[in-house]
């Protein structure tokens, strides 16, 4: 068994939230909130990534779609089109608006489970996830943090230490990756609902579907 | 016409009366050597090989012989345990407390998932400075098509996205994340085919029921394991696994390794060995009771056997590396064959004076004498058979037989007693029995009916015979441990333990360039389903070659001035300055290549033993193959390309059994052809060919009747044969000699018995190999016992109406 850590890492600010709320009771409320009050968010994002070796932060924003139960669409718009869709056991990226491609992994099942794990956060399925983190989390005047710390050894080899912040959402994630890079994104829900309009379906599912992407 | 009077060896020792003292003087030199050795034997301690390779021919290519080793090495020590369940909370849960109790053993190494990732990690650091001449195959594959934006894309994903680092190197090392794309792309780093994120397989059992199953593989120290210490390795993981599964029910358990089998095989034939010792024994022990009614002959016979026994296992400790328990199995065999030279002694003995102790000897002499050369004849012809096993057996049981002889030619005229011993009535009828059931058939009538059945047998052989010569002879498997090492092939695809590939080269370049041809052929077989996969050194490190086309690929396109590179940075808003200075440290390395000696000694050792270095003057390696499906393709691709050489270990030990086989039957016909000869030529009479012609037909015989019971017969049914011929010989010789003695009727009769009693045990062996040897020597046995009164009468006597004679005794 061996992970490819660079794409497992793209789990994780999905799901630590969760872990952290599985912490205390009160973030269990939050969780629920969260989880169950909406089928669907989506919002925008802002990112800033610090590299090592290189004196300027990168930065980047663009937008997100989370339907439960189905899948998540990643897109950044700035400083050029990046897109990610992982919907039912499937990564694909976005080469450009209207086409995909399957993540090239010599394992199919690292997509599948890098799937799973971020479908199960909105599944509020706690048990999954807690194998691969400790989780420490607090309440703040504004919100709660939580802290994650990978227990997983392979998440451990690409990531220092996850920070989840946020109020009724999760507002801010902070990684620490293994190589001395830091990456923070900040996220901002606009839309709640049952379910996305026919587009962002599309996006999510777009891979699932088969429709835009090539194996 | 030749008689037992008239016997050469009857009077030689009237004719030169120093010559039983010249034999007992070479026995006492023969029993002091015999201690001498003994002591170093016992210097040095007897060990007990029981790794059933050990008897399984070896190839004579001298790098071969070092692959097979290194490759022997690697699977003889491993174990695999494989936890499955539907529950994956439960099996990892279970998996954590093997792995605690596991690691507790100083035997083991367990290994850690922690541990070769760590150890990847750290390679990373080898490979690093290298990183300008390394390319991923689908990296170079892109450039080569003028697909470089598809990199760039990717390199963008790295930059931009939250979801990923750069585990491998800095993003100021490698900004595209071509050396990222080298390392993640190497075949360690790409994981085991079927097993998911959390190494889990994925199992769909017959009902539908979908399980998860995780390994865990252990290393086992040190190779070379006696017996008890392989049944404490053995019962230990025994009761781990009960441990464990006490607790959880709903996990199942598998295990792999060849300890197992070879613990199986060891148990087997220890059991073996001890049954047949001791029924042989018992045997032996009823016979010389009931037929001498006397203590003195039984514990003089078990003395001799006992001699014989451990001139045997001394000589053999001593020649031979290891003393196998195969050997012993068959060896305990020789109990019926040496007992015959006491039962010819005792049943000849006659009231004798002290001033002639030579006797009874001088009359059994050359009967003995026969006896003695036809046996050893036969089992020499084992000799012929390039086995490493059968070697030792057939030595172990010529210094058994003419040990024992000895010590029945120097030492009985001494201890045997001088009183005669009678049989009582009901033996001597039991002895007459044949002659008497083809007396009242009809001597002529039974003649063209045994002609008949003989001519139907060898025709029904020919006809319906069926060959196998294969591993299968060697060893069978049993059903528990075959279901266990099914299942877990199923679940893992595992490395082919007989199969592999050889390349070579004038240097190492040469070599690896070598490969890297093969490695490209391979990929093609395992598009179209050949294999599942395969391990090669040159995908770890590329040739100079090969290094130096992607250094110049990565120079013209990516690290090109103006090109992909700098687009990428300067739209990335990055100062120019780190431009400048990755360029430089990349152009500083075009001189720099990756060569073997730079990352063996870093590599897994299952990586390392690809690598064989140089052997007469010339550079080997192997390429590992996994998940064969289809062997004629991989046999083919070494067809076309003088570097390389497949492998089979399994096709080759079967054409070395089929040749063998073949050998074996043209050396036997020959060996009648010549025994035939000499027994012409001694006894001056073409009808005195009736001797030859017992073993020869019973052969068939049991032959035919082996067809028909659809038993395939191999090339140890036809080594069997040999001794057969040696066996059916005495008997033919013994009553042709002596044709109106009834001791010598019984002498033969009690042989046989003998004989057939041991042989009879040794087929019941669960070892394919002394099955085959035990039956064919059991059959053919008893069937030249039931012929040789015919045959011989026949022979005898060919102008009067055997029909028309009763018992000549």
């Amino acid at each position: 068994m061996r992970l490819r850590f660079s794409v497992i890492i793209c789990a994780i600010g999905f799901f630590v939230s969760d872990l952290a709320l599985a912490n205390d009771s009160r973030f269990e409320n939050i969780t629920s909130k969260i989880l169950t009050q909406y089928n669907y968010i989506e919002g925008k994002f802002e990112q800033e990534r610090t590299l090592q070796g290189i004196n300027r932060v990168i930065r980047s924003n663009g937008r997100f779609s989370i339907w439960r139960d189905n899948g998540i669409y990643w897109e950044t718009s700035k400083p050029l089109f990046q897109a990610t869709s992982f919907s039912k056991g499937s990564v694909y990226y976005w080469t450009d608006e209207s086409n995909c491609e399957s993540v090239k992994n010599d394992s199919y099942q690292i997509s599948e489970k890098i799937s799973q794990l971020m479908l199960a956060f909105f599944t509020a399925d706690l048990k999954q996830l807690e194998s691969d983190f400790e989780v420490i989390g607090k309440n703040t005047n504004k919100g709660w943090t939580i802290i994650l710390d990978p227990s997983n050894m392979y998440v451990s080899k690409a990531v220092n230490r996850v920070t989840i912040s946020g109020a009724e959402h999760v507002e801010k994630i902070s990684l620490e990756l293994a190589t001395g890079d830091h990456t923070n994104i900040w996220l901002q829900v606009t839309t709640k609902g049952d379910k996305p309009d026919a587009e962002n379906q599309n996006r999510i599912l777009a891979a699932y579907l088969n429709e835009y992407c090539a194996e | 016409m030749a008689t037992a009077a008239e016997h050469p060896l009857k009077s030689i020792f009237d004719r030169y009366p120093f010559l039983h003292r010249l034999i007992v003087l070479s026995f006492l030199i023969y029993v002091i050597c015999l201690f001498g050795l003994a002591a170093l034997v016992l210097r040095d301690g007897i060990s007990v090989e029981t790794d059933i390779q050990a008897i399984v021919p070896q190839n004579s290519d001298p790098v071969i012989k070092v692959a097979n080793h290194v490759l022997e090495q690697r699977f003889g020590n491993i174990v695999m345990l494989v936890l499955a369940g539907t529950d994956k909370q439960k099996v990892r849960e279970c998996e954590k407390i093997l792995r605690e109790e596991l690691s507790k053993r100083q035997q083991l190494k367990v290994r850690n998932d922690r541990e070769i990732i760590e150890s990847y990690q750290e390679l990373i650091k080898v490979y690093q400075p290298y990183q300008f001449t390394l390319l991923s195959e689908s990296d170079r594959r892109l450039l080569r098509s003028n697909r470089s934006e598809k990199i760039i894309q990717a390199a963008w994903r790295r930059l931009l996205s939250f979801q990923t680092g750069h585990p491998v190197s800095h993003f100021a090392k490698d900004p595209l994340g071509i050396f990222d794309n080298y390392y993640n792309g190497l075949p360690f780093m790409r994981g085991i085919p079927g097993i998911d994120a959390e190494g889990f397989v994925e199992v769909i059992t017959d009902d539908g029921v979908v399980s998860y199953a995780r390994p865990i593989v252990i290393e086992v120290n040190g190779k070379a394991m006696d017996m008890t210490a392989q049944n404490e390795l053995v019962s230990y993981f025994d009761a781990v696994q009960q441990s464990a599964q006490s607790r959880y029910d709903r996990v199942e358990f598998y295990r792999t390794g060849l300890i197992f089998h070879a613990e199986n095989a060891a148990v087997k034939a220890k059991k073996e060995f001890t049954f047949i010792s001791l029924a042989s024994m018992l045997g032996i022990v009823l016979l010389f009771l009931v037929c001498f009614a006397s203590v003195r002959p039984l514990l003089l016979s078990i003395l001799s056997l006992l001699f014989g026994f451990a001139a045997a296992a001394t000589v053999c400790c001593y020649f031979f590396p290891r003393l196998h328990l195969i050997t012993l199995v068959f060896g305990a065999s020789l109990i019926g064959v040496v007992i015959d030279y006491s039962l010819h002694y005792f049943s000849h003995m006659e009231n004798i004076d002290a001033s002639d102790r030579l006797a009874t000897l001088k009359r059994i002499f050359p009967s003995i004498v026969m006896g003695v050369v036809t046996t050893v004849v036969g089992y020499a012809c084992l000799y012929q058979a390039s086995l490493p096993g059968l070697r030792e057996i057939a030595t172990f049981c010529i210094v058994g037989l003419v040990s024992a002889w000895l010590f029945v030619t120097c030492a009985y005229p001494w201890l045997a007693g001088k009183r005669a011993i009678y049989f009582p009535g009901f033996i001597y009828q039991a002895a007459e029995l044949p002659e008497r059931f083809w007396s009242k058939l009809g001597g002529r009538r039974s003649l063209i009916f045994v002609s008949v059945v003989f001519i139907a047998a060898a025709a029904i052989w020919f006809i319906y015979g069926k060959a196998e010569n294969d591993i299968r002879l060697f060893y069978k498997p049993p059903p528990e441990l075959m279901t266990q090492d099914i299942k877990i092939r199923s679940m893992f695809s595992q490395q082919a333990a007989n199969q592999y590939f050889l390349v070579k080269g004038v240097s190492a370049q040469d070599l690896l360039q070598n490969e890297e041809q093969l490695v490209n052929e391979l990929q093609r077989q395992v598009r179209s389903g050949v294999l599942d996969s395969f391990t090669a050194l040159s995908q770890y490190i590329p040739s100079i070659e090969l290094q130096k086309g992607d250094y110049l690929l990565l120079s013209k396109t990516l690290y090109a001035h103006g090109g992909e590179l700098e687009k990428f940075i300067l739209q990335a808003g990055i100062e120019k300055e780190f431009l400048e200075i990755f360029l430089k440290s990349q152009s500083l390395a075009e001189l720099r290549h990756l060569e073997p000696e730079d990352v063996l000694t870093h590599m897994p050792q299952e990586i390392r033993d690809l690598w064989l270095g140089e052997q007469n003057g010339l550079f080997y390696s192997m390429v590992f193959l996994g998940g064969i499906n289809s062997l004629e393709p991989l046999s083919n691709i070494a067809d076309n390309n003088e570097s390389v050489t497949f492998v089979d270990r399994v096709q080759s030990l079967s054409e070395l059994l089929k040749r063998q086989y073949w050998q074996a039957i043209i050396l036997l016909i020959a060996g009648y052809a010549v025994i035939g000869l000499i027994v012409i030529t001694r006894y001056r009479r073409i009808e005195s060919l009736s001797i030859v012609l017992v073993p020869m037909i019973s052969s068939f015989l049991l032959l035919g009747i082996l067809s028909l019971l659809s038993v395939s017969i191999g090339l140890f049914h036809i080594l069997a044969l040999y001794l057969a011929l040696g066996l059916g010989l005495d008997y033919g010789i013994f009553l042709y000699d002596s044709p109106a003695d009834r001791k010598t009727m019984v002498a033969v009769m009690l042989s046989a018995l003998t004989s057939s009693l041991s042989f009879g045990l040794l087929s019941l062996s669960s070892t394919p190999m002394i099955s085959a040897f035990g039956l064919t020597v059991l059959g053919s046995g008893i069937l030249s016992l039931l012929l040789a009164p015919l045959l011989i009468k026949a022979g005898r006597e060919p102008n009067v109406p055997v029909d028309s004679e009763t018992s000549s005794v």
